[in-house]
């Protein structure tokens, strides 16, 4: 099995492990899940580095989305 | 014949494209009927996750040389060998051995006419129980060997077949194998590649025996000839013989 398929294949491997685990602990907040899977995706993506077209799109979207996750947490604290 | 090659290669190129926007259409799909409709978080975050992973696939670039570079290689590596055996007075079909120290090497008989006396009654085509020492032989290293051996291991003949040639080198697409009793009979489909070089085909068989014959002395551990090759149209039928060496 190459690289590639590697990579794919625990990404869903971990996210079907983590809305598993999140459904049976009866998480209802959608941020939670959101968080976790896209630390997951940085994590195998540092893990196997596989090649990507150009500059990597969905660790950038993921990024900008992570902020506006954060953030809007701090500003709930905050507010 | 070019055109569905090229084809052919297009498609491989867009099949993991293909794959993630369909992925992605049914993604979308799924998180707005379970959020909207179902109302339902865990199987929104399902959705979500298919989506993230359409997406991943979309953008992920094939870390395999591209099929091009792979048809250049082979060719380059069929040219040097067939200007060796250009110099040399070499005829007979090779007979290819196990490897030796992650090596493999294929013995090739010289021209029977050239040889001493002695060699003269022995038989060239293969015979099971032939003896090595009664011909003269000339021996060829293979600089593809470390590449294979290495992506071989703990695989049964098969799946090493299919995973060099059609993974990997991507020169044919379906690859059957059958043994019975020494024999071993290799059947490819949908060839890519087509040797160019008479002599190279002469000793060594067509690229893709070649490949399958140092595979499968590998796995068997034995010397092993080839038979019988026929090509029809993109379809390669090699028959193979383990030789039982007589200790």
């Amino acid at each position: 099995m190459n690289k590639r398929k590697l990579y794919i294949l625990s990404l869903e491997t971990l996210y079907a492990l983590t809305l598993i685990i999140l459904s049976i602990l009866r998480i209802e907040q959608l941020d939670v899940y959101l968080i976790i899977m896209i630390m997951i995706y940085y994590i195998i993506t540092l893990v196997f580095q596989p090649k990507k077209r150009g500059i990597d799109m969905v660790g950038l979207i993921f990024f900008i989305f992570f902020c506006y996750l954060i953030f809007r947490k701090i500003f709930a604290i905050i507010g | 014949m070019t055109n569905i090659n090229e084809t052919q290669i297009n498609f491989e190129k867009q099949r993991y494209q293909i794959l993630g926007i369909t992925l992605m259409l049914m993604g979308i799909l799924f998180t707005q009927y379970f959020y909207f409709i179902l109302k339902n978080i865990s199987l929104t975050a399902f959705g979500i996750s298919i989506i993230i992973i359409s997406i991943t696939i979309i953008f992920l670039a094939d870390d395999s040389p591209s099929p091009e570079i792979i048809k250049s290689l082979i060719e380059s590596i069929c040219d040097n060998i067939e200007t060796q055996l250009n110099f040399s007075d070499l005829n007979e079909r090779c007979i290819y051995l196990p490897p030796r120290e992650n090596k493999i090497f294929v013995y090739i008989p010289k021209n029977q006419s050239k040889t001493s006396k002695s060699s003269k009654n022995t038989e060239i085509s293969p015979k099971a129980t032939r003896s090595m020492s009664q011909t003269e032989w000339i021996t060829i290293y293979l600089p593809i060997s470390i590449l294979l051996l290495n992506s071989v291991k703990e695989k049964s003949i098969e799946e090493a077949l299919y995973e060099i040639l059609v993974d990997q080198f991507k020169t044919i697409k379906i690859i059957k194998v059958v043994e019975s009793n020494n024999k071993i009979i290799v059947k490819m489909i949908g060839s890519k590649i087509e040797n160019s070089q008479p002599k190279f085909k002469q000793i060594f068989g067509s690229f893709n025996t070649m490949i399958s014959g140092s595979i499968i002395s590998y796995f068997k551990n034995k010397p092993l000839v080839i038979m019988q090759e026929n090509i029809v149209n993109a379809n390669i039928t090699t028959t193979f013989e383990v030789i039982e060496i007589n200790e």
